[in-house]
């Protein structure tokens, strides 16, 4: 069975739960509408860890360990914001999962 | 809790390098002091400039770099497994300890567990 | 002591299984106890009930079952390594879009945070590669 999404008169090719197969046919219009099927309507935070999502997997072939967002953001999200309970405001389903959705990576592994 | 998880393939003959880093990952989110060391083959996993998308592979080693992130900071080198190979320490793609046949020994005795790959 | 098993080597090219549960067989017979058995890389086919061997070989699905049922030890697989390798239940069949699932309904399928809890609760981790 396949699975795909249909966006600007192109088809892309997805898992069966949405995540795209070929992270280079990525766009920033392509995840937005990635999103919108999930409910979800990006925000100029949402993009700042999609975007690190795209720069951390670039570099290392993994989604960011969520510390490792929470450190990172502490500038941008401001102190108060710092923390999992913030992002998980914003992604509700899990920021690895969502995230890594949003921004055209693979499913992240369910080992834990 | 002291863990170690040795890694002693190469990448790309096998995936023991990819399926070593998942089991890292998962220990270090455990409240143990985890250490990494590469032994014998297993020093290719942390050769720089590797082209692995060229086959079509999966690139796994770059992952390694990101294990500092992960609060992994001991990872070990084996010397002589280096120098047999014809690596160097900065033919490597992350900063690692290299330590020599006593110290590893000393490191091993020295681990609750040990998980080798 | 107790002692949690780590089997990673394949149900058949590998004699992984075998020594892993003659080790077992043996351990609880000198007064040891099993806590958990684990199957980790190539060890994930061990639970696949989907394999034939000839009647004179080992049949790991079965064996680990037996096992399992006689000393009531929890056989747990890799979810991740499991799905890598086409070993699925039901529920994993369903997400994943696949028409066949194959796990031997003895084995439960659980993450590599399950195999460190009982690891770092026994005495000792015993590896079969």
């Amino acid at each position: 069975m396949t699975h795909s999404i249909e966006f600007n008169g192109q088809q892309f090719a997805t898992d069966v739960q949405g995540f795209l197969k070929d992270r280079l046919q990525w766009s920033e219009d392509l995840g937005r509408e990635i999103a919108r099927r999930d409910g979800v309507e990006l925000t100029d935070e949402h993009w700042e860890v999609i975007h690190y999502f795209r720069e951390y997997y670039d570099d290392y072939n993994i989604p960011p360990p969520i510390r490792m967002v929470i450190r990172v953001f502490k500038k941008a999200f401001g102190e108060e914001n710092a923390n999992s309970r913030y992002l998980l405001s914003l992604f509700p389903e899990g920021a690895t999962k969502s995230a890594s959705k949003y921004a055209g990576l693979p499913k992240p592994k369910n080992c834990k | 809790m002291k863990v170690l998880y040795i890694i002693a393939q190469s990448p790309y003959a096998t995936v023991a390098g990819l399926e070593a880093l998942d089991a890292t990952m998962i220990g270090a989110s455990f409240d143990a002091e985890v250490s990494v060391l590469f032994l014998h083959d297993g020093v290719y996993q942390l050769r720089s400039k590797q082209q692995g998308q060229v086959g079509r592979f999966k690139q796994v080693t770059k992952t390694f770099a990101a294990l500092p992130d992960f609060d992994v900071e001991n990872v070990c080198v084996h010397q002589a497994s280096l120098f047999a190979r014809g690596l160097k320490e900065d033919s490597l793609l992350m900063p690692v300890k290299v330590i020599n046949d006593g110290q590893i020994a000393a490191m091993i005795a020295e681990q609750d567990r040990v998980f080798t790959f | 002591m107790q002692i949690n098993l780590l089997v990673t080597g394949d149900a058949f090219s590998s004699q992984a299984g075998q020594s892993a549960l003659q080790f077992a067989h043996a351990a609880i017979a000198s007064g040891h106890e099993i806590t958990q058995v684990f199957f980790y890389q190539d060890g994930v086919t061990q639970a696949s009930d989907a394999q034939v061997p000839l009647a004179d070989e080992f049949d790991a699905p079965h064996a680990w079952s037996r096992f399992a049922q006689e000393y009531g030890v929890r056989l747990v697989v890799c979810v991740s390594a499991a799905e890598r390798r086409g070993v699925l239940d039901q529920e994993q069949a369903i997400d994943a879009g696949k028409t066949v699932f194959n796990i031997h309904p003895d084995f439960h399928i659980e993450g590599l945070g399950v195999m460190h809890d009982a690891s770092f609760t026994a005495d000792r981790t015993v590896t079969f590669k």
